[in-house]
């Protein structure tokens, strides 16, 4: 593309997903390895999970990651098919995947705050 | 484009038609680099399974043991080796991309900040597992 | 060393690109004297000089602080006055043109698209109310205050990032590691007050945002500008001031 000036435009909402994508990247790094490790060795069976979460600590580390590292894997998985070649559908792919993440994440509140 | 008009100005504007070699739709397995970018992209996919099977099993509560299912142990597993992946990765990176300016004169150096990052993480790890039981 | 009469031999295989007769690209191989001490230039030059004179390619200061003489060496984005034949015995080279962007001829490529977007995030000190006069005295600015941009300066625009960056492979309008790197350079530098300047350019959808951290612009560059780190600072940079933006009025600023 030859001296191509291209049209320039703001960011929309590109801020706002990265700082999510951003924010959900280091819940993740802290929080999914040990859950996922809590999962093999039956520490989320659902009586050990009940109790982890019926108190302040459980609900808020619940509430952590069940929420900003559903924005992180939209974000990335929005951008891997976009690599991947599915650059015209970036619209349709980020409706999908941010809305995804917004539902899962609003689930996630509406039920830990119900235990 | 038409003949090259010689002397004429206009900088360095090619005059003959350029070659634009298309990018293949497997670039990404042309290089190891790439290859280990695309896989660290892809832990998100196990990673955000693994999640979603949580946020049920929650919703589910009391419920049936969701995780200990032979699908929730298979995601489980993957989910494991893809965070480890994931946390490696991205503490290495953001203690090499984030600078930490304590004042004009002193920046937190990349070694010291590796190891908290690490040591955090250990630490974050040790409490929600002393939660859990 | 071709010492005592052993004259070794590598094989180059150079992409040849000849518009004014061809549609596409085609290899040349040309069986190029191996000495321990030469690059992949010397090669070059040798089979301009001895067998095929024209072969088309550039390079000026053969010692890698003139960012000319970029190629693709066997698929690896490279300069060819710092790659040595000794590391590809026993061969072939391949040599191409940089990735990313239209070859010319041969192993030249066209960087109008750099040279624009260079020009876009205003690369030179910017100063709210102009210059100062000289009465005034100098901008001071001490060996610290060097520190938090000098590395970012090293650039010498050879574009092996865009070359090694698969985002601008895939789409063009990026601004890229380079020029972004470049604008953090004087965002960072304490004499400069542009930043909302060059916002406009970094902060826009072809800026920084299209970054994925593949990281290989860092990892080819030939002077450690680290032009990734440099990126994604810009993004907490940006974040913030687009958070800023809806909170204080958008006075003053540009």
């Amino acid at each position: 593309m030859v001296g191509s000036k291209g049209e320039m435009r703001g960011p929309g909402l590109e801020p706002l997903f990265w700082g999510l994508f951003s924010a959900g990247g280091v819940v993740a790094s802290f929080l999914v390895p040990v859950f996922a490790a809590l999962a093999l060795a039956g520490g989320l069976e659902p009586g050990r999970l009940r109790a982890f979460a019926a108190g302040w600590p459980g609900k808020l580390l619940l509430l952590a990651l069940l929420t900003l590292p559903f924005f992180h894997c939209a974000h990335r998985v929005k951008h891997v098919l976009m690599d991947l070649g599915l650059h015209g559908a970036h619209a349709v792919l980020g409706i999908v995947c941010y809305g995804g993440a917004t539902v899962a994440s609003i689930a996630a509140v509406v039920v830990i705050l119900r235990i | 484009m038409s003949a090259p008009a010689i002397g004429a100005g206009s900088g360095s504007r090619a005059r003959t038609k350029t070659y634009r070699k298309p990018v293949p739709a497997n670039w990404w397995l042309q290089r190891w680099p790439y290859l280990r970018f695309m896989l660290r992209e892809a832990t998100s996919i196990p990673i955000a399974a693994f999640l979603v099977l949580l946020l049920l099993q929650v919703a589910r509560l009391p419920g049936a043991g969701l995780l200990r299912s032979p699908l929730g142990i298979a995601v489980s597993v993957l989910a494991l080796v893809a965070g480890i992946f994931h946390s490696i990765t991205w503490h290495i990176l953001s203690a090499q991309i984030f600078v930490f300016r304590l004042s004009e004169d002193y920046e937190v150096p990349r070694p010291v900040l590796m190891a908290v990052n690490f040591g955090a993480w250990l630490v974050v790890s040790a409490i929600v597992w002393g939660l859990a039981w | 060393m071709a010492l005592g009469g052993e004259l070794r031999k590598i094989t180059m295989r150079v992409s040849r690109y000849r518009p004014e007769r061809e549609e596409g690209p085609t290899f040349q191989e040309y069986e190029v004297p191996f000495r321990d001490d030469w690059v992949v230039l010397d090669g070059l030059n040798w089979i301009k000089d001895n067998v095929d004179g024209g072969v088309t390619f550039r390079w000026s200061c053969r010692m890698g602080v003139c960012g000319s003489c970029g190629m693709t060496v066997n698929g690896v984005p490279r300069l060819t006055c710092a790659t040595f034949l000794r590391d590809y015995m026993p061969g072939p080279v391949v040599v191409e043109p940089m990735a990313n962007f239209p070859v010319i001829r041969d192993l030249v490529v066209d960087v109008d698209d750099f040279m624009e977007k260079l020009k876009r995030v205003q690369p030179w000190i910017v100063r709210k109310e102009g210059e100062k006069p000289v009465s005034e005295g100098e901008y001071r600015q001490s060996p610290k205050q060097l520190e938090h941009f000098k590395q970012f300066s090293a650039c010498i625009n050879c574009l092996l990032c865009y070359a090694a960056c698969p985002v601008y492979g895939l789409d063009p309008e990026f601004i890229g590691p380079a020029a972004i790197a470049l604008a953090h350079r004087y965002n960072m530098d304490s004499r400069d007050e542009g930043r909302a300047a060059r916002l406009k350019t970094i902060g826009s959808n072809a800026g920084v945002w299209k970054c994925t951290f593949v990281g290989e612009c860092s990892e080819v560059c030939p002077k450690h500008v680290d032009p990734a780190a440099a990126i994604q600072r810009s993004k907490v940079a940006a974040v913030n001031d687009w958070a800023l933006s809806f909170i204080l009025p958008r006075g003053g600023e540009t």
